[in-house]
This record gives structure tokens, C-alpha cells and sequence, in this order.
């Protein structure tokens, strides 16, 4: 854990007890985030991106459990700590302060019977001690960072009074007030329009470097991740299969499931295309398959892929991958 | 795996064999609808509320059924004429007197527990005739209501409302004093149906007159009973009838009348049945309460309610065993009742029902 | 060439609730043709009416005024038998194959109902179903499965088959992919396409993914506040849109592609979207377009022909 790490996620395992059987949802995921950085978290429904991330701050309810790992996090003092081990009274301390989130949907993230102004009063209170007026008055300026038009006014709106759009900005101006060192935002434009979209990652584009803030990204659209991200980590079924920077993942994908998603999903800058579609379904979580969990439907799988499971091996600059293929060279 | 589930999956398995005989291949087309079963079952045998709930309603319902046969005193003698000892005579144990009551007697020198299996099958039939009858036209009106909107919602619901807002107790007086003799004439003129309804009722037929009291009270109970489905059922529909299985069901061509019979009503019957479970508690009570108010029928009909209510002039002095007695039976039936419904809610919501967590290793 | 499906002015108003004047102009003046065989996108932000276009000219909803042509018959107000000839030729595949399956009936009743209802003899249903079900990549051992034992993916298989197993000749998507996983997409694009071509289907297929509908579209049209804006080619639509808001538009669609999406030349979009009840004067977009001009908040701009069969509703490309 150097010195420009903010957060380092080492080995995390998190399971889910259920009446079907034990559902391995996330296997021995390791990641980083640097200082400033935007790192984006790339996979399917069920990969276990959003699993990964809520463990990090222990927010995993019954029947989940988070089973072992470590989540390294410098805090602003400088001082490190394991985000799974410290007593939940320091770590309500850095949920809000430090690290905030932005969920997919707005609308349940905010509490319909308190006014916008309200919200961002209570999540800096619950930190600092700092009076009402003051609070207020740099919430005002918050909104208006995030682009919301007339933010004087929308301070004292209550959540319904505002536009999709427009909540989930002030869902990350709430979130923001505190000025986190880490913002974990989970499929924040999911549920928003192309063009209000493209408002709101500008947004975080540019809160992000004003702040100098680090942003994890978890999405499954891979036109906003080309758009944001510098380093990708593509996870699949739990684990995770490729890391590295942004460009290389487009142009030198490695792992046979990055290649084949990247050919699965239309690129409207190009003329035409036959999109190639990945064989089978994502395997169930209970029982992962023996060996590589992509092997059903993986096109390449050898025998070694069947049996035992491939490790993250460096294949280049900042790019790690867990494939036999690669792994034998 | 624990024993109740074991029990209701070979039930389950028997069923599936029966049903195989009489068309081959049955099982394998219906196997998910079997697994579904063994699934709600397990769940079931989960909730030890639902299965104490269910051994209650299974020892009252056998005790209904088969009571008015195995009960060793007839419920019409008037013992206590030629018995004077046996007047309400208190609960008395082995060896202190033999050939006297476990349970002690009634006024009319009546073994208590006698005539509480007959109890158990008139309460078991009119609280199933009463949901029987009110949940389907309650259902009936609610599809209707929910499913047309406009003013045929407007005007079935104001019905309801005006159902709703009027006292079952004064519509039961009501019709008690009205009713009775007109049914009394209809059944004398129609002799096969009385002994039909007496013997489900487990009455002689000569006690037809108590039995016009009964349906009475069974009239005045359905007519205050039915609003509760109507707003249930239309409450679902409101929110199914959006859902696109619906619009594709349209688009298809497919008449209103079967949409709402194959799509819509077959999803909003899970709180239906809910609240039949907890009903029949309900109307239980509500028919003991009418009959304890005079309402229902009179000598020597047993009916649970009406047993507390003779004994109450003389009570707690020399009655107190009579309604200590009947007392907890009504509230073992309600109770049974009602924790089946608890559980049976848990079941069949299909998001609670997967939500149990068990530990693995 | 005869257009499979045309409409004409179509509008569909919803009245707001608790009050009888104010109404959500969803559909309002909408000119489309369709023609045999083809698929024609239709694009648009939340609000814009796409959804209730499709629904409006399958009849799902009752047109508010204008008229749909299907096969040159004036069907918008068919009913009885004329309109249930309608149904088994023009269907709709659903976005949510979570809701779109009655959770009641096995595979094997949801098919065979449409078949039932118009009378189409089957033969031996079992067989005959599980021959359907291989056309659109599953296996009889799903005929007698609940919609909740199926994947998604294999659900919209089944809504899809649904839709077509009637042989109808129109089709509208309504989003068939948005619910589902990347990966899965993929395959079901590539189904509806071999669909069209085996039973040479026309599609209508909306979707706010404009990438997607790119992707299977010949011709693709863009729609704001219940009017279409502009119309044509796919290709040249999405590369050098003609309309100030078709270009907003298609540059916010974020391109999988490090390069090519920092080498894209945005516009970022001004205001926020409108309400649907009271649309602006003139011409809707002019409160945010960058060239709006008098005209455009005086008059609304007809269709003008900016090349051959690509046209635009916007006053800069008036010939005058």
C-alpha cells in the first residue's frame, strides 16, 4: 500500500447463505484505487461488482456474509486502516465523511419526507459541527455545481418536486458534501436519459478533478467506462478476469470474455458490425464450475481450464489477466 | 428434512402418482407445478406457528366431520329432567364419581363434551359456508370493479361502501326477526332440501325451525362478509391489469372475459386466500357471538356460542365449566385458524417464501 | 413500393388526472411510413412518446385523432372481426420478460392461447410447440416450465416466439433488450434478426439505446416531445444528424471506444426536457436550440427533404 493508494482490496470474499446453497458471490477480488484516480468495475448482472463494493464498507446485510479479505483505505489523517476489521463506531464515522456512495436509483435514495436541504444538513451534522446557515449555504453551492438550474430554490424542493435527472444530481452534491476522499457510484446513470447522462458524468468529470477526488465506477456499459475510467477491471462470476488500463482493454483485450463482450455490444461509431453473442448463460453462483468459471462458455477452454482455476498473471504494463492462454507464455 | 415435510411431500408424491394413473405422463408436465407444491410445503413445515396452526385446524375440522356420529349422547334429550343430579353438574374426576361426566353437564344434564363435537361441526359449516359464499360474489365484484374503472368502479364500490358501513350485528336482528319463518315455510315445502341442510348441519331434521334460525344468520353474515374481498380483489387488479402480460393477452385478441379469468384472477387470489383462512376465525366468532345474543338458533341446538350464553344466567357460581369450557374451544378454533393464515401469507408471497436462510456448513 | 403500415397526423392525448382540461400531448402529429420487410428505429428521450407510439399504432391505445393505415386499409377504427384480422398480423414483444409472461401459465398455455383463440389448427400440440420453441433457440423440456424457472433472456425467447407464432407480418419491439445482460443482448438481436429474415417481418423497434437501434435498424426516426424530428438512413442519421436536436442527441451516446469517444465532438446539451402537457409554441425544441431563429417560435416546421429519404422538421433546412 504505497502512498498514493487510497484504497487497496486484497483477497475479498463474500458469501451468501441461502436456502438454494452457499452462493459464492464474490471470490478472492482484489483492487486498487489511486489518488484522483477513476477506476471502473465492469461485468454483468450477478459478476459481483456491487457485492465488492458494498463490502468494502461492511454495508453487506443477512444472509451475506463477508468471509474474509481485507479492505486497506488511507484516511485524510493518513493513517490506514482495514476497513473490514476497525469498530463499527469508526466506521460510521468514515461512511459520509470519506467514503460516500451513489446508488442506481435516486428516487430511493432519498427521503421523500425531508427537503433536499435537509438531506445535505444531516450528512454533514452527522461529521462535523458546523451551524445550519452554513451548511445550507454551501449546499446551494454544491447543486450548483452539479448543474441544477436555480439551486437556491431546490434546496428547499422535496425529492418529488424534482426530475430524475435532477435527483440524481443532488443525490451526488449530498453525497459530496463532506468531500470524500473516495465516491463509489453504482450504475449512477442507469436509469437516465442519453442526454441527461451525458450531463451527469460530465459532472462527475469534473467534480472528480476539482476535488481531487478518487471515483470507482461500477457499470455494464462499456461506452461510459471509454468514456471515464482510467483503469477497467473486468469481473466475471465473482472474480475478477482482466485488469488494466482503459485503452488496452479496448484494443488489447486478453481474456476471452473481455474480447467477446467487447464484440457483443454495437458500436454506433462504426459502420457495420455483426455483434457476436456469448454462447450459454451466467453460471449460477451456488456451484461454480471446477477450474475457470468462464469455461462453459468459453471458446478457447483447454483442459487445464476445466480443472483448476487460473491465476491474475501480468501480461504487460498495469495488465493482469487470469486465463490459462495467456498464462502459458 | 422434518417429518411434517416428509408427511406432505409423500402426500404430494401420492397425489402426483394418482393423477398419473388416470392420464400417463402427468407428472413429467407438471413437474414444475409439483415442485412448486413440495417448495410451499417445505416452507410450511418451516413455521412452527403454521404447523401448530394447521394440527389445530386438522383435529377441528376432523372432529367436525366426523363429531355428530361418534358423539355418545344425543344432543336432544332433556336429562336433567329425569336426572335431577345432572343439572349443571361441575367437572368431576375418576374414582370420586363414575358414570358422571368428565367435563360435567349443561342445564339439560347434557355431557358437555357430547355436545361440543356437534358444536364443532356447525361452526366448521357455517363459517365455510359463509366465505364460500361471500368470497366469490365479493371476488366477483371486486375483478369487476377494478378491472372496468369508470363508473361501474364508482358504483360498485359506493355499494361496498354502503355494505361496509352498515352494523352486521343490527342487519343479523334484522333479518332474525324477519327471516326465520319464511325460511321455516320454504323448508317445509321443499322436505329433501331440510334434511340435506340438517344433516350438514348434523341436526336432526326436526329442528328445522332452529335451522331456519341458523341460515338466517348465515344470509345476514354473507351480506357483511363479501365487501372485504371486493376491496381486496380490486386492489390487486388495479395493479395487475397494468402489468404486460395483460396488454400482450389484449394485443392478442384474446376477450375480456378470459382475461380475466385466466390472467388476472388467478393473480390476485393469494391475499384472497389469506384472508379466507382468517375469515373462517372470524366468522366463527361473529356466528357464536349472534347465537349468544339469541340470535341463531335455540334449544336444544348446541351451538357453541349459544351453550355460553344459557350458561351465563347462572354463572360463574354453577356454569363457570360450561363457559371456561366452550370459551376455549372458540378460541382454539380462531386460533388455529388464524396461525394457519399467518403462515399461509409468509407461503404464499413467492418473495418471503424464498427468503429463508438456512446455515450451511 | 406500398408502405406495410402508415400513419397519418396521429395523435394520443391522456388526460391529467384531476383536471379536465390539462392533458399529456404523448403522440401529437405524427407522419411515419413503414415499409415491407424493413426495420425502422425510433429513438428518443424519456417523454418523447415512443412507447406510446408503438402501443398507439398497434391499437393498444385508442388514437386520439388521425388515422393508421396497415396494408392500405384504414384500420383506426376497426373493430370485431376486422380488428382481431389486425391482431394476428401485427404483434409486440415487451421490454420486461419478467412481467410480460403471465406467472400462472406454463410456456406450453401462454403459446397455445393466441392458437386457440383465432383457431389455428395445430395438429399434435406438443409436438408442434416444441418444434416452435427450436426456432427461437430453446427445447421442449421448457414447454412445461413457470416463467420464473426461465432465465431472461430465455423469457423473451419465449415472448418473442409469443409475438410471432401467430405468423403476423408487423412487429414492434418495445425495447426487447433493455432488461437483459449484455452478453444476452447480443444473442437476442441476433434471433430477431433471423426471425425477420425467415418469416420476413417488418420491425418497428424502439429503444432509448440509440447504439442498439443503430445497430438493427434500416431507417431510423428521432422523436421530441410526441413528434418525430427527423427521419432516414440509420447510418447517416446517427453520423451527420441534420436536426440541432437529433445532434444533441446522438453525441451524448457514449461510444465503446477510448479513442473515438475523445475524438468526438459533443454538444452538450442545454435546459432541461420539457413537460409533455404544454409543449412550447412553434417549433418544441426551440427553447434549447442553439440556432432558433424567429420562425421556430412562431411556426412548427414541416418535413423538409434534406437528402434523398432523409427528412427534418426544423426551419434550416427550408428551402426558401
Amino acid at each position: 500500500m504505497t502512498e498514493r493508494h487510497v484504497l487497496k482490496v486484497v483477497d475479498l470474499d463474500v458469501r451468501f447463505y441461502t436456502y438454494a446453497g452457499v452462493v459464492h458471490a464474490v471470490s478472492g477480488v482484489s483492487f486498487e484505487v489511486l489518488e484522483g484516480e477513476v477506476v471502473s468495475l465492469v461485468g454483468e448482472t450477478g459478476c459481483g461488482k456491487t457485492v465488492t463494493t458494498r463490502a468494502i464498507t461492511r454495508l453487506v446485510e443477512s444472509p451475506g456474509r463477508i468471509v474474509g479479505g481485507r479492505a486497506l483505505f488511507r484516511r485524510r489523517s493518513g493513517e490506514v486502516v482495514d476497513l473490514l476489521k476497525i469498530p463499527d463506531e469508526e466506521l460510521r464515522k468514515i461512511r459520509g465523511d470519506e467514503i460516500a456512495y451513489v446508488f442506481q436509483d435516486p428516487t430511493s435514495a432519498l427521503d421523500p419526507l425531508y427537503t433536499i436541504g435537509a438531506h445535505v444538513v444531516e450528512t454533514v451534522k452527522a461529521h462535523r459541527r458546523v451551524p445550519t446557515k452554513e451548511i445550507l449555504k454551501q449546499a446551494v453551492k454544491l447543486l450548483a455545481e452539479t448543474l441544477i438550474p436555480n439551486p437556491e430554490v431546490r434546496i428547499r424542493n422535496y425529492p418529488h418536486e424534482l426530475s430524475g435527472g435532477m435527483r440524481q444530481r443532488a443525490v451526488i452534491s449530498i453525497g459530496l458534501s463532506n468531500r470524500p476522499r473516495l465516491l463509489i457510484a453504482d450504475e449512477p446513470t442507469t436509469n437516465l436519459d442519453v442526454t441527461v447522462q451525458a450531463q451527469i458524468l460530465d459532472v462527475l468529470r469534473d467534480l472528480q478533478s476539482r476535488y481531487g477526488m478518487s471515483l470507482i465506477l461500477i457499470t455494464h456499459n462499456l461506452g461510459i467506462v471509454a468514456e471515464m475510467a482510467q483503469r477497467v477491471y473486468v469481473m466475471y462470476a465473482g472474480k475478477v478476469v482482466e485488469e488494466a488500463e482503459t485503452e488496452e482493454v479496448f484494443y488489447s483485450p486478453e481474456h476471452p470474455y473481455t474480447r467477446l463482450l467487447l464484440r457483443s455490444v454495437p458500436n454506433p461509431a462504426r459502420k457495420i458490425e455483426k455483434l457476436e453473442s456469448i454462447p450459454g448463460v451466467v453460471p449460477s453462483l451456488i456451484n461454480p464450475p471446477p477450474g475457470c468459471r468462464f469455461h462453459p462458455r468459453c471458446p478457447y477452454a483447454m483442459d487445464v481450464c476445466r480443472a483448476k482455476e487460473p491465476p491474475l498473471v501480468s501480461v504487460g504494463r498495469n495488465h493482469r489477466v487470469a486465463c490459462w492462454l495467456v498464462n502459458r507464455r | 428434512m422434518n417429518p411434517v415435510y416428509k408427511l406432505l411431500s409423500r402426500l404430494i408424491d401420492g397425489y402426483a402418482y394418482i393423477r398419473d394413473r388416470v392420464s400417463p405422463g402427468w407428472s413429467s408436465r407438471n413437474s414444475s407445478k409439483i415442485r412448486e407444491w413440495k417448495l410451499m410445503a417445505y416452507a410450511f413445515s418451516r413455521s412452527r406457528i403454521g404447523v401448530l396452526g394447521g394440527f389445530i385446524v386438522a383435529v377441528v375440522v376432523v372432529l367436525a366431520i366426523v363429531g355428530p356420529a361418534i358423539s355418545w349422547e344425543p344432543y336432544w334429550e332433556y336429562r336433567s329432567v329425569v336426572r335431577p343430579e345432572l343439572w349443571l353438574h361441575p367437572p368431576c374426576l375418576p374414582p370420586g364419581c363414575s358414570g358422571l361426566p368428565l367435563f360435567g353437564t349443561d342445564e339439560w344434564g347434557r355431557d358437555i363434551i357430547a355436545m361440543s363435537l356437534y358444536g364443532f361441526r356447525i361452526s366448521l359449516v357455517i363459517s365455510v359456508l359463509v366465505v364460500i359464499l361471500g368470497a366469490p360474489l365479493g371476488i366477483f365484484l371486486g375483478l369487476l370493479s377494478g378491472y372496468r374503472g369508470g363508473w361501474v368502479d364508482e358504483v360498485i364500490m359506493r355499494l361496498t361502501d354502503i355494505f361496509i358501513a352498515f352494523p352486521g350485528l343490527i342487519l343479523a336482528i334484522a333479518f332474525a326477526s324477519v327471516l326465520p319463518r319464511r325460511i321455516r315455510e320454504f323448508l317445509e315445502a321443499y322436505p329433501a332440501l331440510r334434511d340435506f341442510l340438517s344433516a350438514l348441519f348434523g341436526l336432526r331434521p326436526q329442528e328445522y325451525g332452529q335451522l331456519a334460525a341458523l341460515i338466517s344468520v348465515w344470509i345476514a353474515m354473507v351480506l357483511v362478509w363479501w365487501p372485504g374481498y371486493a376491496r381486496i380483489v380490486r386492489g390487486s387488479v388495479l395493479s395487475v391489469r397494468e402489468l404486460p402480460f395483460v396488454e400482450a393477452a389484449k394485443l392478442l385478441g384474446i376477450p375480456e372475459s378470459k382475461i380475466l379469468l385466466r390472467h388476472i384472477l388467478p393473480n390476485v387470489l393469494s391475499p384472497v386466500i389469506v384472508m379466507m383462512t382468517f375469515d373462517l376465525a372470524t366468522a366463527t366468532l361473529f356466528a357464536a357471538a349472534l347465537s349468544f345474543l339469541g340470535l341463531g338458533p335455540q334449544e336444544p341446538v348446541p351451538e357453541l356460542g349459544f351453550m355460553i350464553s344459557k350458561a351465563a344466567t347462572y354463572f360463574p357460581e354453577r356454569s363457570w365449566h360450561v363457559v371456561i369450557y366452550y370459551g376455549t374451544l372458540l378460541l382454539f378454533i380462531a386460533l388455529g385458524w388464524n396461525l394457519l393464515g399467518d403462515s399461509l401469507r409468509d407461503i404464499l408471497d413467492p418473495r418471503t417464501r424464498r427468503a429463508i436462510e438456512f446455515k450451511g456448513e | 413500393m406500398e408502405p406495410l403500415l402508415r400513419v397519418e397526423n396521429l395523435r394520443k392525448y391522456f388526460s391529467v388526472r384531476g383536471s379536465f382540461t390539462k392533458k399529456v400531448r404523448a403522440v401529437d402529429g405524427v407522419d411515419l411510413e413503414i415499409y415491407p420487410g424493413e426495420t425502422l428505429g425510433i429513438v428518443g428521450e424519456s417523454g418523447c412518446g415512443k412507447t406510446t407510439l408503438g402501443k398507439t399504432v398497434l391499437r393498444l391505445y385508442e388514437p386520439t385523432s388521425g388515422r393508421i393505415f396497415f396494408e392500405g386499409k384504414d384500420i383506426t377504427k376497426s373493430r370485431g372481426g376486422e380488428l382481431k384480422e389486425f391482431r394476428r398480423n401485427a404483434q409486440m414483444v415487451f421490454q420486461d420478460p419478467h412481467t410480460s409472461l403471465n406467472p400462472r401459465l406454463t410456456i406450453a398455455e401462454t403459446l397455445l392461447e393466441p392458437l386457440r383463440e383465432h383457431g389455428v389448427d395445430v395438429g399434435n400440440a406438443e409436438e408442434y410447440l416444441a418444434k416452435q420453441l427450436e426456432t427461437v433457440g430453446l427445447s421442449s423440456e421448457h414447454l412445461y416450465r413457470y416463467p420464473h424457472e426461465l432465465s431472461g433472456g430465455q423469457k423473451q425467447r419465449v415472448a418473442i416466439l409469443r409475438a410471432i407464432i401467430l405468423r403476423p407480418k408487423f412487429v414492434v419491439l418495445d425495447e426487447p433488450t433493455s432488461s437483459l445482460d449484455v452478453s444476452v443482448q447480443a444473442q437476442i438481436l441476433e434471433l430477431l434478426k433471423q426471425l425477420q429474415r425467415t418469416h420476413n417481418l417488418t420491425y418497428m423497434f424502439i429503444s432509448h439505446d440509440i447504439a442498439v437501434v443503430k445497430y438493427m435498424s434500416n431507417r431510423m426516426a428521432v422523436m421530441y416531445l410526441g413528434k418525430v424530428v427527423e427521419v432516414g438512413d440509420s447510418e447517416k442519421v446517427f453520423s451527420e444528424p441534420k436536426h440541432p436536436y437529433s445532434m444533441m442527441l446522438l453525441s451524448s451516446v457514449p461510444i465503446p471506444d477510448p479513442k473515438l469517444s475523445r475524438e468526438r465532438k459533443r454538444i452538450k446539451p442545454q435546459g432541461e426536457p420539457p413537460s409533455p402537457i404544454n409543449p412550447p409554441p412553434g417549433c418544441r425544441f426551440h427553447p434549447r436550440c442553439p440556432y432558433a431563429m424567429d420562425v421556430c417560435r412562431a411556426k412548427e416546421p414541416p418535413f423538409f427533404e434534406s437528402s434523398r429519404g432523409h427528412l427534418v422538421a426544423c426551419w434550416l433546412y427550408s428551402k426558401t
